[in-house]
């Protein structure tokens, strides 16, 4: 399952590159359906699968093979997320100093940079590795955009955007209530066509 | 049951006020990987392969080409 090869891909599909934090919302809510029909691959570096196998999720992973593929970083790489884990270190937004605990972030940042990977997408969701990831020219969204995304598309009504959050939040993803009720006006008025 | 764990909880997460750009981004993204499709659809098929896959379409779908092309053909 773990590879370090070009994935193959129909034309006109993109792909996602995913942290942890984004696969397990959606693997709380059973939105990895909405990932599917969005993106062609999801793709996670290995240090991304260690998480998600930490938090308890490795039989989710293993289940949405081939969708879900795991990269392996080269040693070039794997320096580089070294670097980019301390830049997100230093960034004010930053409340946890030990660099270990962001390299699934940086390797995930690392991995979107790849130039198969240019006009495809990352998805991250803490606040100082998307500030980096912005910083280097990364087209990024969050799990939240990903349901909105959906519901602007049909896919699933601004009510399920609204539950799926709530699922995250039963389970211990910390989303704010009034973000949650954000996203949902949104998602409403999206559907509105506005 | 097994037994699951919050991912970095004291971390801060995005801003609401990100999430319809987040959207936005999504949206250019597909957008723009249809695009790259289409060159490459329009660069890759020679037009002898084209005319060898009609030899696969039904009467339905020929009717449906005979159509297209007329309109081209009177644009």
């Amino acid at each position: 399952m773990v590879g370090n090869e070009s994935i193959s891909r129909l034309p006109g599909m993109a792909v996602a590159i995913s942290n942890t934090g984004p696969l397990i919302s959606a693997f709380q809510s059973n939105s990895f359906d909405l990932f599917q029909e969005l993106f062609e691959t999801v793709c996670i570096s290995t240090v991304c699968n260690s998480e998600l196998t930490r938090h308890g999720w490795h039989d989710h992973v293993e289940a949405m093979s081939p969708r879900l593929v795991v990269f392996k970083l080269n040693l070039a790489e794997e320096q580089h997320a070294k670097k980019i884990a301390e830049e997100i270190v230093r960034h004010p937004d930053c409340n946890d100093p030990i660099l270990e605990n962001h390299l699934g972030e940086a390797q995930a940042i690392t991995l979107a940079e790849r130039q198969e990977f240019q006009d495809d997408l990352l998805l991250i969701d803490e606040l100082a590795a998307r500030a980096v990831a912005r910083e280097r020219g990364l087209k990024l969204s969050g799990f939240a955009g990903v349901l909105l995304s959906a519901a602007k598309t049909k896919l699933i009504s601004p009510e399920e955007v609204k539950q799926r959050m709530e699922k995250c939040r039963a389970e211990g993803t910390h989303y704010r209530a009034s973000f949650i009720d954000y996203v949902y006006e949104i998602a409403k008025q999206e559907g509105r066509g506005k | 049951m097994k037994t699951r764990t919050v991912h970095e909880p004291n971390a801060k997460l995005m801003n609401a006020d990100e999430v319809w750009e987040d959207a936005q981004t999504i949206a250019a993204v597909l957008r723009k990987n249809l695009l790259k499709a289409d060159a490459e659809t329009r660069l890759r098929i020679p037009l002898s392969v084209f005319l060898l896959a009609m030899d696969s379409l039904d009467r339905n779908e020929l009717l449906v080409l005979q159509e297209r092309v007329q309109e081209k053909l009177a644009a």
